[in-house]
């Protein structure tokens, strides 16, 4: 069994429901996916921490700084940092609020993201990519380039579209159809 | 990570990080007597020769055997392991050992290994996440060999 065959089992067992949904955009589901119980559990930090670290490094996309809206991003992308640094090729991570800090500095991004910083961004569960935009153009705005969306999951409503226009390579780890089958299949 | 003692299957291709189908390579290893520590099973330190041996055997079925790293003064250097050690193994069994690649670099590769009884009941005994480094005849990191990356990428059939 891979990390990736045990990552999947655990999205299955923890994260995916099968049912009738209403999701954030409004729109009618037959599953839903609420990857923070896996993703926030002791065993998804480690198998997504591998996996997501190994899809990078096969990508072509060399980041230096992984990072996206809080919450949801948060324990993928310290878990890659946590596993980039055990590999000896350190990724840091950040944070992007999703408002500026009204005390203190007043900014929006958390951790440290240099200018000219390569920047993956990342999401856990992706429909439209609307929300990851304006983590993307916060990131921009900061000074760094953005080389990429990895999505733990994408539901595969229009988000891989919006970011090829934009020139923006979108990595997922599954697909929604991917995880509802494999639940169905797992009973 | 859980340490069930699941039975492997036993599929020629698995599915690694990048969500990218792989080929499997498979190596048979005999315990041999002396290969049992003070405890009467296998030392944990003879695991890691065991896996060592497969991942050469990996290289060999992907085309790459040991004489042509010599030959070109080519050198693989591991720079990290984790194992987790998941049931004892004893004098005359047989193993299996299945090693694919999880994912390449520039100049390294992430190979997974799980050990596994090589009878009905498929028991996994260890499994092993390695991490090495191409090195050049000048002993600095070299690129990956791009006919080992596509050997261990695509299968040599």
């Amino acid at each position: 069994m891979t990390d990736y065959d045990r990552l999947t089992d655990l999205l299955v067992r923890r994260s995916v429901r099968i049912g009738d949904f209403t999701l954030a955009s409004g729109a009618k589901s037959d599953y839903y996916i609420d990857a923070r119980l896996t993703t926030m559990s002791a065993e998804g930090q480690l198998l997504i921490g591998q996996v997501a670290y190994g899809a990078i490094m096969d990508s072509d996309l060399h980041p230096t700084h992984v990072g996206g809206l809080t919450l949801g991003a948060d324990p993928i992308s310290y878990a890659i940092a946590h596993r980039s640094a055990l590999e000896g090729t350190p990724i840091d991570a950040f944070t992007v609020r999703k408002r500026a800090k009204e005390h203190g500095t007043g900014q929006r991004i958390e951790g440290g993201l240099p200018k000219g910083a390569r920047a993956l961004m990342i999401e856990d569960t992706m429909t439209t990519g609307r929300s990851t935009l304006s983590a993307v153009e916060a990131v921009r705005e900061h000074g760094a380039d953005v080389v990429g969306v990895l999505t733990v999951v994408d539901r595969s409503d229009g988000a891989a579209e919006v970011f090829a226009r934009m020139g923006i390579p979108l990595l997922h780890l599954f697909t929604g159809k991917q995880l509802v089958d494999a639940a169905r299949a797992s009973g | 990570m859980t340490l069930t003692r699941n039975a492997a299957d036993r599929t020629k291709r698995v599915v690694s990080s990048s969500g990218r189908e792989r080929p499997v390579s498979e190596t048979r290893i005999a315990v041999r007597t002396s290969e049992l520590d003070s405890f009467g099973h296998v030392n944990h330190a003879i695991y890691l020769n065991y896996f060592e041996h497969a991942r050469f055997e990996a290289l060999k079925q992907a085309g790459f055997p040991w004489g042509t790293l010599e030959e070109r003064g080519w050198a693989i250097f591991v720079v990290r392991i984790e194992v987790d050690y998941v049931a004892e193994t004893h004098r005359e069994d047989e193993l299996l050992i299945r090693t694919w690649a999880d994912s390449f670099r520039r100049t390294s590769m992430v190979l997974e290994q799980e050990m596994l009884r090589d009878d009905d009941s498929g028991e996994v005994v260890a499994r092993a996440r390695v991490t090495a480094v191409w090195i050049g005849s000048d002993r600095r990191p070299m690129r990956v060999p791009p006919d080992v990356q596509r050997g261990l990428s695509e299968g040599t059939t």
